[in-house]
């Protein structure tokens, strides 16, 4: 097992990511950024789908008619902000709670 | 040298490569430990972590059932990108909170989380075994897509010298093979190789059929002189049945076991995150590629009935091949990417059958040194099962073997996303959920109503689900045992 050096007091929690800053090698502002980022990504989710449209025949947006073109688009840039997030995620090696350890 | 003879010479070539590759990763084991073989000692890095990631996530259902499904459904089936891009989505969700935890408690498979969230509860093992059940189950019945998707590919591009019963049997000893050497160091090399070839052969074939039919907007304007119908606009039903889509296959993909293992098996936090980070990228460079190619099969085959849809890409790649030499060869090297999507997915859902089966269904500990042995000999005896299945069925479709698995994949949910974040979740209520969850799912399917309004019987049973462990869990006293273990907030 790959234990690694614990640098942070507690828990599986978000109070040990609070307390531990530095530690975890990203800026404050990752953490807000990374919520804003996937509700945008749950709002790309909804939008992709064509709940807007009438019942006009569709026009052609890159060959495809335009509510594909446009789920493609809306997935396309969930995906790039999706990439964002997870460069944002702080995944720790341990939850560092030594004393939280099962016998 | 005609396709055919092509087809059998690529086949052999790839399998002998594979025989290399277990015999490597069996050199480059620590030990004959159960976290060795399984998680191959924890110790993936980003670039073969991702691609078996990649690797896994995208098979014979990717392959052969979404082609397919495109075929069958029309434009709509764009879907299919969304859905596979929400299980990563998802994975935030589980991944951030779950590693750190099961570094620190060395878990192996996904019943040791149970085992150990749960731990003390009246209620626990019935949980783990509810759980393990379903994932078992769930992996069966993945295992067999596999197996019948590859016994398919090996009559199509051999042209009938390997006949499907025996492409299934000896792709299915193939893997068998591997796996029982070089275990999950052997499946994450050969995923490697495998995820390498099927991105190279996929944007290869695209670029074909686009060329061929002489751009997007001639490709459309052919699929709609075929089937006008093609690109109606989905109506508020489809449009719900989207959306349940992707809540059904972002939930259900995340408790996967093979995904859940990945998750273990990553060298580190930072690994892990990077590899996620580039899984995002795949749908579109994947499952967006052959829905494009099932939407060109609309304007070369038509009149294929359901289950025969799915050959699509079987029939594409022939045609394709029919076209010259070089034609012929970049066709052998889709149908080898097709063939090793299919196996690294059916290597890991073996692996991790034989893990869940052994630790979790018949609780032997990770510690002991015999489970890695018990384990393989469980997942021998089930691949023989499996292909057995696979050839006296084979008139199934993908995508209906994909739903059925889901549906009832996803009741197990509550246990691991809602687990991880609520620390007064309790093992009795989430029982109670699980139960209620499969219940309505076997009667969905026993009334053959697997929709309701376009929301799939398995989202209806997780919403009953999550409710009753939810509240019944609100109803229990704070402060057990695990919640003491976890410090959860």
């Amino acid at each position: 097992m790959n234990q690694q050096p614990q640098d942070f007091k507690v828990t599986a929690g978000n109070e040990g990511r609070r307390e531990r800053g530095a530690g975890s090698g990203l800026p404050r502002w990752a953490r807000p950024l990374r919520r804003v980022l996937l509700c945008v990504i749950g709002l790309l989710f909804v939008a992709s789908i064509p709940w807007y449209r009438g019942d006009a025949p569709p026009a052609r947006i890159f060959g495809l008619p335009d509510w594909v073109a446009i789920a493609i688009l809306c997935y396309a840039t969930a995906a790039i902000l999706n990439a964002a997030a997870w460069l944002l995620t702080d995944i720790p090696e341990s939850t560092g709670d030594d004393e939280a350890r099962r016998p | 040298m005609t396709f055919e003879w092509l087809g059998v010479v690529g086949l052999v070539t790839y399998l002998v490569l594979l025989i290399g590759i277990a015999f490597a990763a069996r050199r480059a084991r620590q030990d004959e430990s159960p976290a060795d073989h399984f998680l191959a000692g924890r110790g993936l890095g980003v670039f073969v972590l991702f691609l078996t990631l990649y690797a896994t996530a995208y098979s014979g259902n990717s392959l052969l059932g979404y082609p397919g499904q495109a075929y069958r459904q029309g434009f709509s089936w764009v879907m299919a990108t969304g859905f596979m891009l929400s299980i990563i989505v998802v994975f935030h969700a589980l991944a951030p909170k779950l590693r750190p935890i099961a570094v620190r408690e060395s878990f192996v498979t996904p019943g040791d989380w149970v085992r150990f969230r749960f731990s003390g509860e009246s209620g626990s093992r019935a949980l783990l075994l509810g759980v393990s059940l379903l994932m078992a189950i769930a992996l069966a019945n993945f295992l067999f897509a596999q197996l019948k998707a590859m016994g398919e590919l090996a009559e199509q591009f051999t042209g009938g010298v390997i006949p499907y019963e025996w492409g299934v049997v000896l792709l299915a000893g193939m893997i068998l093979f591997y796996e029982t050497v070089g275990g999950m160091r052997a499946v994450a090399w050969t995923d490697a190789l495998q995820g390498v070839l099927m991105l190279v052969g996929l944007g290869a074939l695209l670029r074909w059929l686009l060329a061929d039919s002489g751009g997007l907007e001639l490709l459309t304007n052919q699929i709609l002189e075929v089937r006008p119908g093609a690109a109606d606009l989905p109506d508020a039903r489809e449009q719900i049945n989207w959306l349940s889509t992707i809540v059904l296959m972002g939930l259900a993909s995340v408790v996967y076991p093979q995904a859940i293992q990945r998750i273990y098996a990553a060298r580190s936090g930072r690994v892990l995150r990077r590899s996620l980070a580039l899984m995002s990228f795949m749908p579109l460079a994947t499952t967006l590629v052959v829905t494009l190619i099932g939407l060109a099969a609309i304007a070369r085959f038509q009149g294929l009935g359901d289950v025969e849809a799915d050959r699509v890409m079987p029939l594409l790649l022939g045609e394709w091949a029919r076209e010259g030499l070089g034609f012929s060869i970049a066709a052998m090297i889709v149908f080898m990417g097709a063939l090793a999507a299919i196996m690294s997915t059916a290597d890991s859902v073996l692996l991790s059958l034989g893990s869940v089966a052994a630790e979790d269904l018949f609780g032997r500990s990770h510690r002991e040194a015999g489970t890695t042995r018990f384990g393989k000999r469980i997942a021998a005896v089930l691949m023989v099962g499996m292909a057995f299945l696979a050839i006296g069925a084979r008139d199934v479709t993908l995508w209906g073997v994909i739903e059925l698995k889901m549906e009832l994949l996803i009741q197990c949910v509550p246990a691991f996303l809602i687990a991880i974040h609520w620390s007064r979740f309790r093992a009795r209520p989430a029982c109670f959920g699980l139960a209620f969850g499969v219940g309505i799912v076997i009667l969905g399917l026993v009334l053959d109503s697997k929709r309701i309004f376009g929301v799939h019987i398995g989202v209806i049973g997780l919403a009953g689900n999550i409710a009753i462990a939810c509240i019944g869990s609100l109803l229990r006293s704070p402060g057990s045992p695990s919640q003491r273990a976890l410090h959860l907030p």
